[in-house]
C-alpha cells in the first residue's frame, strides 16, 4: 500500500504538461518515448501479431477449433496439421488460434470489469474519505488478503465451470491494486487547486469525480489495465488449467495445457500442449514489456 | 510499539470477520446444499419430504445471518464440517494436507527468498551492469510464466526428457522409504525449485530497487567519505537499510505464493492442499474447498499482521506515524 502511493505521487504530475500539446503531437512524443525500449517494441510486435490473428481466426485457422477428426488423430507437427492433432485429432494450431480468441475475451471482460469496479471504490474512498473511506478499506483489505486464486476456484466451483463464469469471477477479485492507486490518485487530487476551483464554482460532486478527476487518471488506468490484462490472462489459464474456467472442449490457452496433466500425455505428445505454454510465456512477458514502456513513456 | 501492536490487531479483526462473511456467502451460493447432495450421493431420488426432514435437520431453511451465526459457532470450536464425498471431518483432512504442503512450501519460499536477497542485492549494487540485466531478464520472464507452465516445463524436461529426478509423489505415496529422509529428497528437488525461482522472481527487482535507493542515501556518502573498506558499506548501510520494505514485500507476496503452491502441487501429484482442492474441485467437495480457501485466507492475513509488526519493530518511524 505504502508503496503504490509512492507510484501515484510521481506520476500524479503528468497531467498539466499534457494539455500544452495537440494530439498528434503528443501520439509521436510518445512514440519516440515508448520506441526508446526495444523490448516495448518486440512486446507490441508480439501482441499485434497474436490479437490480429485472434480476430482473423477463421482467415487463418485451416480447421474449426472443435472438429474431432479420430482417423488423424496424434499426430506430430507436420504438413497437414501444422502443429499436430490431439488425441481427438482436432487441429492443435487451428485451436490455438481460435483460443487466442477465447482467451484474450475472457480477459478482456475480466479486466473491464475489475476497472470499473476498482475505480468507483478507489474514487469514492479517496473523495468522500470519513466513513464510507473507512468501510471500503476494509472490504479492499478483505478481498486483497485472500489469494484470489483460492477465492476464484472455491467460486468457480461453485457456479460451475464455464466462459462466462470465468470472465465475472476474475473480474470480481481483480480489483483491490486498482481501487487502492485510486484512492490515493483521489486524495492527492482532491487537494489540487483546479480541484478546489471547481467545487468553488459549485460543480455538483459527481461532475467533479468524472470530469476532473477520472480525466486525470486515464493514464494510470490505461498501464493497469495493461498489467490487469496480464493478470487476467493469467488467472483464466490458471483456473482452465485446473479445469474450473473455461470448459472442455472449447480451446483456451489455459484449457489446452491442462492436457498435459496427463503424464502419458505429457511424455508423447509435447506438441499438444507446449505450443499454447509458450504462448501464453510469450504473451505475459510481452504485455509486462508493454506496460513498462507504457509506465515509462506516460510518466514523461 | 505495544500500542502499534495492539492497533494493529484491532485493524485485523474486521477484516478477519470480512473473511468469514466472504466464505459463507459462496458457501451459501453453493447450487444444492449438504441435503441434496447427501441425497444424491446414495444413488436415491431426493424425495421432497425427505429432503425437507434433512433441511430441517441441518437448519438449512433459517435466514441466511442466522445459519452465518450458526456456521460461525461452529468455526470457533474448530468444527469446518465434513467432508460431503468421504464424510470425514474436514478439519482432520485439511491438517493432514497442510502439513504435507508446508513440507515443501517453507523450504522453497526460504530458497526462494535467499536467493531474490543475494541476486537483487548484487544487481541492485551494480544497476545496469550485464549481471543486473541477466537477473531482471531472467526474473521477467519466471514472472512471465504460469506456475503451473513452470513446473510442467521443470517436469517434462528434467523427469522425461533426462529423467534424473522423480516426476512426483510425497511422503504417503512412498511409504516406508518416506523414513529416511535421504530417499525423499530426490522428490523435493522439482517442487521446491520451482515454487523457489516463483518466489525469488516476484521478491527479485523490490530489493534490487530497495538497494539502489539506499546507495544514493546520504549516510551511504558519509561511510564511503570515512573510509570504511566497501565490504562493511555494503553489508551494514547498504544491505541492512534495504532490507527493511523487502520484509513487507515478501510477505505480502505470500498470496501469489499459496496460489503457486496450489498449481504447483496439482503438477507434481504433491498430494498436499493443492491437490486435495483440486480433487475437491472435480468433486464439488464445497466444504473442503471453501475451508480451505478459509484456512489460506486466514493465514496470509495472519502473516500480514505480523509483516506489519516486524516493519514496526524494524523501522521506528512507522510505529510513531
Amino acid at each position: 500500500m505504502r508503496a503504490a502511493t509512492a507510484v501515484v505521487n510521481e506520476e500524479g504530475g503528468q497531467s498539466d504538461q499534457a494539455i500544452r500539446y495537440g494530439t498528434r503531437y503528443r501520439l509521436r512524443e510518445f512514440w519516440i518515448f515508448f520506441s526508446r525500449d526495444p523490448w516495448a517494441v518486440v512486446g507490441l510486435t508480439v501482441l499485434v501479431v497474436v490479437i490480429t490473428s485472434a480476430l482473423a481466426a477463421p482467415l487463418i485457422a485451416p480447421y474449426g477449433p472443435i472438429e474431432p477428426n479420430f482417423s488423424e488423430a496424434r499426430q506430430p507437427p507436420g504438413f497437414a496439421h501444422l502443429l499436430g492433432t490431439d488425441v481427438a485429432g482436432m487441429d492443435v494450431f487451428s485451436r490455438l488460434v481460435y483460443g487466442s480468441r477465447v482467451s484474450l475475451a475472457v480477459a478482456a471482460v475480466a479486466v473491464l470489469i475489475s476497472t470499473t469496479l476498482g475505480a468507483s471504490i478507489g474514487l469514492a474512498s479517496g473523495y468522500y474519505g470519513g466513513w464510507i473511506d473507512a468501510v471500503l478499506q476494509r472490504v479492499t483489505e478483505v478481498f486483497a488478503s485472500f489469494p484470489t486464486l483460492m477465492l476464484m476456484i472455491a467460486l468457480a466451483a461453485v457456479l460451475g465451470p464455464s466462459t462466462q463464469n470465468a470472465m465475472i469471477i476474475i473480474g470480481v477479485f481483480a480489483w483491490t491494486p486498482l481501487s487502492r492507486l485510486m484512492r490515493g490518485q483521489a486524495l492527492s487530487l482532491r487537494e489540487r487547486d483546479f480541484i478546489i476551483a471547481a467545487e468553488v464554482i459549485g460543480c455538483r460532486e459527481r461532475r467533479i469525480i468524472s470530469r476532473h478527476i477520472l480525466v486525470n487518471t486515464v493514464g494510470l488506468l490505461v498501464v493497469n489495465a495493461v498489467y490487469g490484462i496480464r493478470s487476467a490472462i493469467l488467472a483464466e489459464a490458471s483456473l482452465s488449467f485446473l479445469g474450473v474456467g473455461v470448459p472442455q472442449p472449447t480451446p483456451s490457452w489455459g484449457s489446452m495445457v491442462n492436457f498435459a496433466t496427463n503424464i502419458a500425455y505429457l511424455q508423447l505428445m509435447p506438441w499438444a500442449w507446449a505450443p499454447s505454454a509458450i504462448l501464453l510465456i510469450a504473451v505475459i512477458a510481452s504485455i509486462g514489456f508493454v506496460g513498462d514502456g507504457l509506465a515509462r513513456a506516460l510518466r514523461r | 510499539m505495544w500500542r502499534y501492536i495492539l492497533q494493529r490487531v484491532l485493524i485485523f479483526i474486521p477484516t478477519l470477520f470480512g473473511i468469514t462473511i466472504i466464505s459463507f456467502v459462496v458457501i451459501a451460493l453453493a447450487p444444492g446444499d449438504a441435503a441434496t447432495a447427501m441425497l444424491a450421493e446414495g444413488g436415491e431420488i431426493a424425495k421432497a419430504a425427505q429432503l425437507a426432514d434433512l433441511r430441517a435437520k441441518y437448519g438449512l431453511d433459517d435466514p441466511l445471518p442466522i445459519r452465518y451465526a450458526r456456521w460461525m459457532g461452529q468455526l470457533l470450536r474448530g468444527n469446518l464440517g465434513t467432508s460431503l464425498i468421504d464424510s470425514r471431518p474436514v478439519s482432520d483432512t485439511l491438517a493432514h494436507t497442510v502439513g504435507l504442503t508446508l513440507e515443501f512450501t517453507i523450504p522453497a519460499f526460504l530458497v526462494g527468498l535467499a536467493l531474490a536477497l543475494t541476486l537483487g542485492a548484487w544487481s541492485g549494487f551494480r544497476p545496469l551492469s550485464q549481471f543486473d540485466r541477466i537477473v531482471t531478464f531472467g526474473s521477467m520472464i519466471v514472472i512471465a510464466t504460469p506456475s503451473f507452465v513452470l513446473a510442467l516445463l521443470a517436469l517434462y524436461i528434467l523427469a522425461v526428457r533426462v529423467p534424473i529426478l522423480p516426476s512426483g509423489g510425497n511422503r504417503d505415496m512412498l511409504g516406508a522409504d518416506a523414513t529416511h529422509l535421504v530417499n525423499r529428497l530426490p522428490y523435493f528437488v522439482l517442487p521446491v525449485t520451482t515454487l523457489a525461482l516463483l518466489t525469488a522472481a516476484e521478491i527479485i527487482r523490490y530489493v534490487r530497487d530497495s538497494v539502489i535507493d539506499v546507495c544514493s542515501e546520504d549516510y551511504v556518502r558519509t561511510a564511503r567519505a570515512k573510509g570504511l573498506a566497501e565490504r562493511l558499506v555494503l553489508a551494514r548501510h547498504i544491505l541492512r537499510n534495504s532490507m527493511i520494505p523487502i520484509i513487507t514485500i515478501s510477505t505480502l507476496r505470500l498470496p501469489i505464493v499459496v496460489n503457486g503452491a496450489i498449481l504447483i502441487e496439482t503438477v507434481f501429484g504433491w498430494g498436499g492442499m493443492g491437490s486435495r482442492i483440486a480433487l475437491a474441485v472435480s468433486q464439488r467437495d464445497f466444504p473442503i474447498i471453501m475451508s480451505a480457501t478459509l484456512v489460506t485466507g486466514i493465514a496470509v492475513l495472519v502473516s500480514n499482521l505480523m509483516a506489519d509488526i516486524l516493519y514496526g519493530v524494524a523501522d521506528p518511524r512507522i510505529r510513531q506515524g
